[in-house]
């Protein structure tokens, strides 16, 4: 490592300062992120806006890439009792006396097994990948090098892609978002992990570069979230590329970013797109945001939902999964659409399409999920009833005015965690949920089953591109082939005792089709 | 015309017999009228035109298995039809033989009405055709026709996901009653004078007298279809269409006037022809005619009446056509086959049915398309409408007419969770049924999981259930296998794509017994005395049993309406000489139009939030790719 790590820092800084300048707000969010934890929500901001600024809309957003760190379904059984020793400062080995790897105590390593059998309950599909794949080790020789949430549940990922034949090293995408007794317990399996909880910035690059730089071991796959990886294997070390088969990209922005690079000719090495997949898509908003709504609410306010009027701003993928639960538990649920096609569904499902401000005055329940700016402002806020509860559960926390609210003649009370009483001159009083920010990242946990079907998409593609022939995969960003979005969706049937048909032979050539699949064309609308 | 050709070859490999058709297949126009003969493809075949009733007769008469008589829905379609056609003509006539195989079910309806006493009819109204279908010994060939229409875009490798219900459909409800049918006399409308009040003789019908009764079913339709009434007020004042000169050939149904209608309201002249030789409803016809629409269509027109009608819509001396509205390809077939000159003025087709959007793409393939064409088939609404929407809804009603049978409770498996086993299976749940689901493929599959039915293999389930529904386009889902081991009294039934899904053909043998218990519905029973409940011989039940609304049907006739008026008005250059689909944001105000009548109120962006989303403020507001209306 020929930089020392303070000059990594600055010289970074002042990388993306002028990267920030001129085109690139690339690293924008990551070089904000890291300082402030109540940055979050700006984070995810910025990660919307992005794909605005280039005139690409984002339609749908991976919740399963950045939430953990908000719900952490493990106890932190030992953070707040441990010392202050930076673990850089540190000198630990596992039990077979390995020391390459940097965490906050390896000691806790036994806790952090427990967590991640725990996550493998609820991760069957890469359990049954491992039992497949484990014979022919279809990553034998892959040398990956990540930078993911380190959670039990992307500790099922690496130990599966080493089962699976794979040497990996690992760093945290996220300063905050680390398991300390989870990256103990892979340090002690023998993975070279860096990352512990509350990284300064500047451990957060160093983490990083400890991954990639390291004698005698040369990645050749990158499995990245958000970008940064590829990103500082771009700007230190362009030559690591050469032996680079590939990059899986799970996050909106770190695709956003891989866009870019193929745009402008740079991106010199295969890129996967895993955040679009259908499968994926489907589960981090319509599945997911349908039962986490109901979370949500039900662990800030206790609310019962039987008869109480809804109503839901955009009819989305977001949007018809919050309607769909609260339909289901009685609520009378009316719709806010822009789009005709999509409020013209509404109808058919059953709800009744209004604008805001028509039913404001008598909901007890405002959600927004359109991805807009100011869907909910000042004037409704003032016409709510009293006690109505107001929550996002879409992009960015710009879609309720909460600034309009920080006015003097407005009184407000945190009553508890993630909630605000916000009391009108007269008494009136809103209930404010995670001061406009995503309500199902910051009031409910992300389903284990949601992001088995993140990490399966990733380890099947970085086995597509490993094992790919020579020519398929140009410098491009792909999308994952139909095919393994499909393989994704069958290794997670057998969790729903699920029974899938095979077609026969003369079905399969009536249908025109293969017997495994693909079964769909590209174009086709689940 | 090499279009044709190709069609037609596919669908004659599956034809059983020409029998109906040779007769039927030669036709030519007996009175050509200023035209010369249509002869199109029927060189070959000279043949004696059969008078129509005779033609009618001898539909009937032959033996059930190969006709495909009454295929309702789909009877737009060209393709299909040829089930009767000689090898030989087959090239040329698929138009006809389409026309011809369609006649059964009207048919069948006329005589319904002349022996079951003559009130029936139209007392049954809606769907009183329906129902009563079974007695035709051809229907049988119903599915064939369907499974026909599928397997054209399975050759070419384009598998067709979806159905269009709407499109033809029209005739197998028909909700207008049959007021005079039977009474009429027998002498051609071809032979006949009529004016109607305005002096005008520009059209041909069954009975200009009948108008009044025509104009009722208008005005009980229009009820049913205020998107093209709304559409009609706002574009009024602008006349989107003024100066075009439409010529079209659809169904014509109260549903289609109050198209046509909007049509000369925004400002176009139209001429108008059926697409189907049974499918006109004469009162309709004649109120049209009597409004000073210059229509060319009567229920039970001869194949040789077909082409004659086409042809008086499209050689008018003094007026060329600028517009083409399409429904199965035979109107655009004419005009290449006999006035290939007329596309100079052409601005553009709108094609509706699948079966001519695929010899659309066909011309396009083979550069011959020399105007631009809209398919309005496949666009966003029109394509949920035709199958989610409709299906949730058809196999409720479609179960309660044939079977009467209560839904809560009962154990039923789905076969297939494609857009049609969506509605379904929803359908189905809200009931109170407990839902089986099964399925080829996993990402379907895993949806079926998260929404909360039990994904199983069909033969794991098959002992224990009261309702099996296909509706997989596949073949062969249901097989013998499965019927014998389904247990006393099961239902079965298809909702997918054509007559294959179930295996019917193998429940004629010799040790079953069938017995039809009800139009539509058959006991097939086994040696022990078990009995399974099979439902339209394993057709379509939807199309057989059910009606499809007419605010189904209006989403498809505001989709062409736009469709007309964005070919007619695009800048020189916006469309080439190829098949495009309906832009994006013209699919979005179809939807808007039909918003009112759920008294739904679409919000509209701000200035600030569309910039801050990177929208026009009136759409699109979804890219071509996006695929999550579900």
């Amino acid at each position: 490592m020929s930089v020392p790590d303070s000059a990594v820092g600055d010289e970074m800084k002042q990388a993306k300062e002028i990267e920030d300048a001129e085109k690139y707000s690339f690293m924008a969010t990551v070089t904000k992120a890291p300082k402030k934890q109540i940055q979050f929500a700006d984070d995810m901001q910025e990660f919307s806006k992005f794909p605005t600024k280039t005139g690409r809309r984002s339609l749908s957003r991976s919740i399963s890439q950045s939430s953990t760190d908000s719900y952490s379904s493990a106890a932190s059984y030992t953070d707040s009792s441990d010392d202050e020793v930076s673990p850089r400062e540190k000198q630990q080995t596992n039990s077979k006396g390995s020391s390459n790897f940097c965490v906050k105590n390896i000691k806790q390593a036994e806790f952090g097994r427990r967590e991640i059998e725990i996550a493998e309950q609820d991760m069957s599909a890469l359990i049954s990948l491992r039992k497949r794949a484990q014979g022919e080790k279809p990553l034998a020789g892959a040398k990956i090098v990540g930078c993911t949430h380190i959670t039990a549940q992307t500790a099922v990922l690496i130990e599966t892609l080493c089962a699976l034949g794979a040497q990996c090293r690992w760093s945290a995408c996220n300063i905050y978002s680390t398991q300390n007794e989870v990256a103990a317990a892979l340090a002690e399996a023998g993975v070279a992990v860096f990352a512990w909880k509350g990284e300064s910035e500047d451990d957060f690059w160093w983490c990083i570069d400890r991954c990639v730089n390291m004698d005698g071991w040369q990645a050749n796959m990158i499995l990245d979230d958000g970008g940064d990886l590829t990103h500082w294997v771009y700007k230190k070390y362009p030559n690591v590329f050469k032996k680079i088969r590939g990059i899986v990209e799970e996050s909106v922005t770190g695709v956003h970013r891989l866009y870019q690079l193929s745009k402008a000719g740079k991106l010199c090495v295969p890129a996967m797109n895993v955040n679009d997949s259908v499968t994926k898509q489907k589960f981090d908003n319509l599945y997911c945001c349908r039962e986490s709504i109901l979370d949500g609410l039900k662990r800030t306010t206790d609310v019962m939902f039987g008869g109480k009027q809804v109503v839901v701003c955009g009819y989305g993928e977001v949007g018809k999964g919050c309607c769909a639960a609260l339909k289901a538990l009685g609520a009378i649920v009316n719709i806010t659409e822009i789009d005709p096609i999509c409020a013209l569904q509404a109808c058919m499902d059953g709800f009744r399409v209004v604008k805001l401000n028509e039913v404001i005055r008598q909901v007890d329940v405002v959600i927004t999920c359109t991805g807009n700016k100011n869907v909910v402002t000042r004037e409704h806020l003032d016409r709510m009833k009293n006690s109505c509860i107001v929550c996002n559960m879409g992009h960015s926390n710009t879609e309720i005015d909460v600034t309009s609210l920080r006015t003097p003649e407005l009184t407000w009370e945190r009553v508890r965690s993630q909630v605000d009483h916000v009391i009108w001159p007269d008494g009136k009083r809103v209930v404010l949920l995670a001061e406009g920010r995503l309500l199902n990242l910051s009031c409910s946990t992300v389903p284990t089953f949601v992001l088995s079907i993140t990490a399966t998409t990733q380890a099947l593609a970085l086995i597509e591109l490993y094992n790919a022939p020579e020519g398929r995969y140009k410098q491009d960003v792909y999308l994952l082939p139909k095919k393994m979005d499909e393989y994704v969706a069958s290794l997670h049937l057998p969790s729903f005792d699920a029974h899938l048909t095979e077609l026969t032979d003369d079905q399969a050539k009536y249908l025109g089709l293969n017997k495994n699949g693909p079964f769909k064309p590209n174009y086709y609308r689940y």
